[in-house]
């Protein structure tokens, strides 16, 4: 019998320490990561049905085991969400290979897939916010690579993230003082408090937003992939899974009240903020804002479509993500080389950020509208809020992309020279949008299910 | 800059076992018998004061380091005094692994001017005065909310309650009005101190200390990288000095 939380997180652990010597190396590192990352995805899929099959035999997996004398155990969607990571993470170190965002990403993104898994598996939740925080100290080195100059972005990353782990320990005291004493239930009433303090911290709510643009302005493109979509998944899992465990919490209304009014803050001020968008790192920005405060409204709903709402909202983040990092590189490349950023650079950004705020015929159109429609269920302004800061959005992102195209029409000297795959890429991406916006059942089915496991 | 860190890190790693071999444990904490709580809990709001007013890094690290022995010494009046002593310790290596970095970036920062100038331009100069004045305010609001009991944090004793709040209000001080992640940092460590001297007042689980005095070292990892990272040259500028 092997143990997955352990196996999970050895195998990213030996990852990580393997890919560090050959970190440099980035045609070997590549592909050795992906195929760490990937392997993780499988064991954790696998994981679900109890054994593992390779050519050398079958193995025997449990998902329940006691390390320092702690319950360990990964349930149905924790393994679940994993697999979804571990996957996505195949995909950011691809894109990484491409981008080069600094060579600790390869060895660090294992390493925060490793904290991940044990992390999630942790039952108690002192330990689970303490493991969190090594993920933060992880995602700090990687935002800021081997970056000389501005460390606002990986700094406020971490300052505002550090900011939650007070709260959160002093709530967790509370909890464990209460299962020795479980006839004075008002010991509990300082832990909701707590509780809800620490998670609005994690989740970026207004005043704890300001680090999302700083990144946007200062980290490698690649490596925000990590700070806006393997961090966010962590800690909503952590914040659900909480929910769900400590009855008393889920069960209170204190939480949703102060999610569905921190998260309306959020979206409006996301909203207003991207009217004064200019460059596409602000935009990216203030559109990652409104996208925080639609997933604290949805939390705060505390409804089964309110949680498939969030999770198809991150998957789709990623792929809007995956749309402008690629875009932002291109369009480096070229003025690296004094060359105005090309169409397709262009056309890659302008797809990202309009799915970010879901646009129609992109693919965070059906994560967003599936939500719109989640919120209106139980919270009308909520929903009319959310709506009016995409709406806002949309016009921003047209706006600024049609005054850029006219700039780049006058200034790409290369235009009439628009090669054969240059062609081929941008009819590729745009056909990519078309067919992840159209057929959008498999990432949400995604999110179906590992909304459903917590629910 | 990679072999300088890892340097630093080996040192930090050495004087660690040093740091834990060097004292008897009851000796060291005899050493503070002139202390009362009472003393040593204004001593911690003056020192952590200190760290936001002091306009020089190493006067502010100098403060941090003897915050960490004052807390310490709180921590064994409610803590096993071996335990007290290893937090110490992890102060003692948390500091020096910040010196050990912050004269590095001093270093770097005063053979390039060019440096000098762009660090310099980025960063909002926020007054001694001003700085003064608003730690006054601070300090003056803790102790008369502490004292009179207005504000007083569960389970400790009040002294352990006035170092405990001091310094997590003096922390969050330093996070503003600082934009350097070396300031800011021995800010959060400031504030991560005071912290612990009310959470280990609480849970005195082993592991958990462990895990608290791991994390601390992470959180000074961080402060010295991106301190370091702050003041790096450009790669051009690397290519045209070799």
């Amino acid at each position: 019998m092997i143990a997955s939380p352990i196996l999970l997180s050895a195998i990213a652990a030996f990852g990580a320490i393997l890919t560090l010597p050959i970190r440099r190396w980035t045609r070997l590192v590549v592909p050795i990561t992906a195929a760490i990352s990937l392997l993780m995805g499988y064991l954790a899929w696998q994981s679900q049905t109890g054994s593992v099959s390779f050519w050398i035999g079958q193995f025997e997996l449990t998902n329940t085991v006691t390390l320092i004398g702690r319950p360990l155990e990964l349930a149905g969607w924790e393994l679940q969400l994993i697999a979804v990571l571990s996957v996505a993470g195949v995909a950011a170190i691809l894109v990484a290979g491409w981008t080069r965002p600094g060579d600790v990403f390869f060895p660090g993104i294992l390493a925060i897939l490793s904290t991940t898994s044990i992390s999630l598996a942790f039952e108690t939740l002192a330990f689970k916010v303490m493991l969190v925080e090594i993920v933060f100290v992880l995602t700090t080195m990687l935002l800021q690579g081997s970056k000389y100059g501005s460390v606002t972005g990986a700094w406020r990353f971490f300052v505002f993230h550090t900011l939650a782990l007070p709260f959160l320990l002093i709530a967790a005291w509370h909890i464990d003082l209460f299962q020795f004493n479980p006839t004075q239930p008002d010991i509990l009433e300082p832990a909701v408090i707590l509780l809800s303090v620490g998670f609005l911290v994690y989740a970026a709510s207004v005043p704890f937003h300001s680090w999302i643009v700083s990144v946007t302005k200062t980290a490698a493109a690649a490596t925000q992939l990590i700070a806006f979509f393997f961090v966010p998944s962590l800690l909503i899992a952590v914040m659900l899974s909480a929910m769900n465990q400590y009855g008393w919490y889920g069960q209170s209304d204190l939480p949703y009240q102060w999610f569905t009014f921190l998260g309306i803050v959020t979206t409006a001020l996301g909203g207003l903020l991207i009217l004064s968008g200019r460059s596409v790192a602000r935009i990216v920005a203030y559109s990652l804002i409104i996208d925080a405060g639609s997933v604290m409204m949805l939390m705060g709903t505390n409804s089964r479509l309110g949680h498939i709402g969030i999770w198809s909202q991150l998957l789709m983040r990623f792929v809007s993500l995956i749309f402008i990092v690629i875009g932002d590189h291109i369009s480096n490349e070229r003025r690296h080389i004094d060359i105005a950023p090309s169409r397709l650079s262009h056309i890659l950004v302008t797809i990202g950020m309009l799915s970010l705020l879901g646009f129609p015929l992109t693919p965070g159109f059906s994560a967003r509208w599936f939500s719109l429609g989640a919120l209106g269920r139980v919270n009308l302004p909520s929903a009319l809020t959310l709506l009016a800061a995409s709406a806002i959005g949309w016009i921003v992102v047209i706006a600024n992309s049609l005054k850029s195209f006219h700039k780049a029409h006058e200034e790409d000297k290369t235009r009439t020279q628009l090669t054969l795959g240059n062609r081929i890429s941008i009819y590729v991406f745009v056909a990519a949008n078309v067919v992840l916006a159209l057929v959008p059942t498999p990432l949400l089915d995604v999110a179906r299910k590992i909304a459903l496991g917590i629910w | 800059m990679a072999t300088g860190y890892s340097n630093s890190w080996l040192a930090v790693g050495t004087s660690l076992g040093f740091i834990c071999r060097m004292f008897d444990i009851s000796q060291l904490m005899d050493m503070f018998g002139f202390l009362s709580p009472t003393v040593a809990s204004y001593a911690s709001l003056l020192l952590a004061l200190l760290v936001v007013v002091l306009p020089e890094w190493r006067g502010a690290l100098l403060a941090l380091m003897i915050q960490y022995v004052v807390a310490g010494w709180l921590l064994s009046q409610e803590l096993a005094p071996d335990v007290a002593v290893l937090k110490i310790a992890a102060g003692m290596v948390i500091c020096l692994a910040i010196y050990l970095s912050a004269r590095q970036a001093d270093v770097m920062m005063t053979k390039n001017d060019d440096i000098r100038t762009r660090i310099g331009d980025s960063k909002p100069s926020i007054s001694l005065t001003f700085r003064l004045i608003i730690t006054a305010a601070t300090a003056t609001t803790v102790v008369v909310a502490t004292t009179s009991g207005y504000l007083r944090l569960p389970e400790i004793s009040g002294p352990t309650s006035l170092a405990a709040i001091s310094a997590m209000a003096m922390g969050c001080l330093a996070l503003g009005l600082h934009s350097d992640p070396l300031r800011a940092g021995m800010g959060l460590l400031t504030s991560l101190a005071g912290f612990d001297l009310f959470y280990h007042s609480l849970e005195q689980g082993v592991t958990v200390i462990g895990m608290m005095i791991g994390l601390g070292l992470l959180v000074a990892m961080v402060i010295s990288y991106l301190s370091a990272a702050q003041y790096l040259p450009p790669p051009d500028h690397e290519e045209n000095a070799s």
